[in-house]
C-alpha cells in the first residue's frame, strides 16, 4: 500500500472497484455512490444508479447524505457536447458539505486518496463542499477544462 | 504491512499540537485538547532560589529552574527570564522542549508515556533533521509504543473537508499560506509573513504609548479604585521582587492581547479615517482601572495586516506582505492548473484570524485580486476553538480511527529501521 500524508488507513472493498470497472468499460451504471462502512474501516458501495437516472437524481442522493450530516464519494458518467462532438467523462466527486461534522469531513478527506488509488482511469476530480459546487454548470466547466 | 504494525487500541493515543502561542495536548477522539499551555516558559538561572510549596511544576536541571504553564509563569520571580523552545515555528531548544513535555505528561496527561501512541503536528516547513530528532526523542526518551508526525496545514485542510486548498494560518508569530494539493503540502510555494498576532500587540503598544496610557499588568497591582472615563487611575503597587524585562514585557503583552481581542476590529474596506470616526466606539478598562472609549484607533491598528504600507517605523519598510498578498503570492507560485481549486478553498485558521472582521476583509481584498473567472471561497470555522485548534482536532480524529493503526510508526519499526523511518512513514 502506498504511503500517504496523513491518510486514515481505511480499506477499499473490491465491490467499489468492480462497480467502477462496470461504469468505465461497459457504461452499465449512470453513477455510483460510495460511503464509509458503519465501523468506519472501509469504503463500500452505497448505491449504483441505473441507466436513465439523471444528474439531479445523483445530486439528490448526495443532498440526502448531507441531511444526515454525512459525506460521500461519487462517480458520475458525464455526457456533454463539445465542438459538436459527443464527449463522455467519468467524474469523481468528493462530497464534503461544509456543514457536516468535522469527524465526517476528516474521515472522508483523509480516505480519498485510498479510493483514488483503486479507481484507475477517472477523468476529473471535483471537490464539492456546497451546493454551488454541485451545480451541473460547474461540473461541465470542470469536464470541459480538459479541452482548453 | 510488515509485522511491525502497532496493534492495540485499548489505550488512547495522545495528540500534541505545537503552536507559537500555545502547546495543545490531549487524548485522541476528544473534541478539544485537554490542556493548552503557553509556548512561553520561565527560566531562572540561579541554583540558590528557595524551593516553594506545591512545586510539582518546578523542574531543576543544570542549576536552571523551569516554570511552565499559565499559573506558574505569571508569578513575578526574581531573575526569571521568559523564553520559548520554538524558532520560526520549529522546535529549536530541545532541553526546554523536553521540560515542557515532561510537564505535559506528569501534570496534564497523568499517565505513563510508554502506554500511549503519540500523533504530533509539525509546521509544513519542518526539516528532516528536526523530524528525525523528534522521532528519536519520542521513542528513546518517552518510550512511546507508536508515533506519527503530520503537517498541521494538512490536518487543518482535512478538518475543513478539503484535500486541496490554501491554508492561511495566522497565529502569534507569523501568518503563513500553505497550499495543500491532494493531501500533500506544496513545499516550494509556502509564503510566510511576520504580520500576525505579535505584530498586533506591538501596534497596540505603540498606540497606547502615543496616547500616554500606561499599561500596568495585574501582577504589579495590589489594589485599585474605580475611576471615571479617562480619569487618572488610582491604584497601589504591590511589593515585588526584582523582575526581568522579559517577564514584564510578557505580562504587558498578555494585557495587550486581551485589549486587542476585546477592542480591535478590522475595517471591511481599506481604512478611511472619516469613515472609521463614524463607527461605534468600544470601551476598555485596563487592569489598573484606567478606562476610555476607543474609536477610529480600534480600526487603524489592524489595518497593517491588510495594508503594510501604513505601518510606521517598520525596519523592513513596505516590503511586507499583507494577508491577501500572502495568499495570492503563494497561489501564484503553484501550477496554473490548480490555482482555481486553491482560490475556491482558502481555509482560514489560527488565533489571530479571530480578530473581528478579519475574514470579511480578507474576502474583500482577495476578491479584488483574483481574476473574475475564478470562484473565490473563504472557508472558516465559526467557533473560536475550531479555528484555533483545527490541526489538533484533525489529529484527534485521525489518531482515534481504528484504521489508523496501520499508519503509525511502531516501536518495532523504529528499532529495526531507525529514526529515518519518519521520512518514509510520515511524508
Amino acid at each position: 500500500m502506498p504511503l500517504i500524508a496523513g491518510a486514515s488507513g481505511v480499506a477499499v472493498l473490491d465491490e467499489c472497484v468492480e462497480a467502477f470497472q462496470e461504469i468505465k468499460l461497459g457504461h452499465k451504471w449512470q453513477y455510483i455512490i460510495y460511503r464509509l462502512s458503519e465501523d468506519l474501516k472501509k469504503i463500500i458501495v452505497d448505491e449504483k444508479g441505473q441507466l436513465g437516472k439523471t444528474f439531479d437524481d445523483f445530486v439528490n442522493k448526495l443532498l440526502e447524505a448531507e441531511q444526515k450530516g454525512q459525506c460521500r464519494y461519487g462517480v458520475f458518467d458525464v455526457k456533454f457536447t463539445h465542438n459538436d462532438m459527443q464527449r463522455e467523462k467519468l467524474a469523481l466527486f468528493a462530497w464534503n458539505p461544509d456543514n457536516a461534522p468535522i469527524k465526517q469531513k476528516m474521515l472522508y478527506t483523509s480516505s480519498l486518496k485510498a479510493l483514488k488509488n483503486k479507481l484507475k482511469g477517472f477523468h476529473v476530480e471535483i471537490q464539492c463542499n456546497d451546493h454551488e459546487d454541485l451545480a451541473l454548470s460547474h461540473v461541465l466547466e470542470k469536464c470541459q477544462d480538459k479541452y482548453q | 504491512m510488515s509485522g511491525g504494525v502497532y496493534g492495540g487500541d485499548e489505550v488512547g493515543a495522545l495528540v500534541f499540537d505545537v503552536g507559537s502561542y500555545s502547546f495543545r495536548a490531549g487524548y485522541a477522539g476528544e473534541d478539544s485538547p485537554k490542556a493548552e499551555l503557553p509556548s512561553t516558559i520561565g527560566v531562572v538561572d540561579d541554583p540558590d532560589i528557595p524551593m516553594e510549596t506545591d512545586e510539582n511544576t518546578l523542574k531543576q536541571t543544570d542549576n536552571k529552574k523551569y516554570y511552565i504553564d499559565t499559573n506558574m509563569i505569571k508569578v513575578p520571580r526574581k531573575g526569571m527570564e521568559m523564553t520559548t523552545f520554538l524558532k520560526d515555528g520549529m522546535i529549536e531548544n530541545w532541553d526546554t522542549f523536553e521540560q515542557v513535555m515532561d510537564h505535559v505528561y506528569s501534570r496534564h496527561i497523568k499517565s505513563e508515556s510508554q502506554l500511549h501512541p503519540v500523533l504530533m503536528s509539525e509546521p509544513a516547513w519542518n526539516n528532516r533533521g528536526k523530524r528525525e530528532k523528534l522521532t528519536e526523542l519520542m521513542f528513546e526518551k518517552y518510550n512511546v509504543p507508536a508515533f506519527f508526525l503530520c503537517k498541521n496545514a494538512v490536518l487543518s485542510a482535512f478538518a475543513n473537508g478539503r484535500s486541496t486548498g490554501l491554508v492561511l494560518d495566522s497565529g502569534a508569530t507569523h501568518t503563513t499560506a500553505v497550499p495543500v494539493y491532494d493531501g500533500y503540502v506544496m513545499g516550494q510555494a509556502i509564503v510566510k509573513s511576520p504580520l500576525a498576532g505579535d505584530f498586533i500587540t506591538v501596534e497596540c503598544k505603540k498606540l497606547l504609548e502615543e496616547l500616554n496610557i500606561d499599561v500596568i499588568p495585574p501582577y504589579m497591582i495590589s489594589a485599585k479604585e474605580a475611576v471615571g472615563d479617562r480619569a487618572s487611575p488610582k491604584w497601589k503597587k504591590k511589593d515585588l521582587p526584582e523582575v526581568s524585562k522579559s517577564f514584564h514585557n510578557f505580562m504587558v503583552k498578555d494585557v495587550l492581547q486581551d485589549f486587542a481581542a476585546s477592542v480591535l476590529n478590522v475595517m471591511d474596506t481599506p481604512y478611511d479615517h472619516a469613515q472609521a470616526e463614524t463607527m461605534p466606539t468600544s470601551h476598555y478598562e485596563f487592569p489598573n482601572g484606567y478606562n476610555q472609549d476607543f474609536s477610529s484607533e480600534r480600526f487603524k491598528i489592524c489595518e497593517g495586516l491588510f495594508d503594510p504600507s501604513i505601518i510606521k517605523d517598520l525596519p523592513s519598510g513596505n516590503s511586507m506582505l499583507s494577508a491577501g498578498h500572502v495568499v495570492t503570492t503563494s497561489v501564484g507560485m503553484c501550477d496554473i492548473d490548480i490555482r482555481p481549486s486553491l482560490y475556491s478553498s482558502v481555509i482560514v485558521v489560527g488565533g489571530n484570524t479571530l480578530l473581528q472582521g478579519f475574514t470579511d476583509r480578507l474576502n474583500r481584498d482577495l476578491g479584488t485580486k483574483t481574476p473574475p473567472s475564478m470562484r473565490l471561497k473563504i472557508v472558516s470555522a465559526t467557533g473560536s476553538a475550531e479555528r484555533r485548534f483545527s490541526s489538533w482536532i484533525g489529529g484527534s480524529i485521525l489518531a482515534s480511527l481504528g484504521s489508523f493503526q496501520q499508519m503509525w510508526i511502531s516501536k518495532q519499526e523504529y528499532d529495526e529501521g531507525g529514526k529515518s523511518c519518519v521520512e518514509r512513514k510520515c511524508p
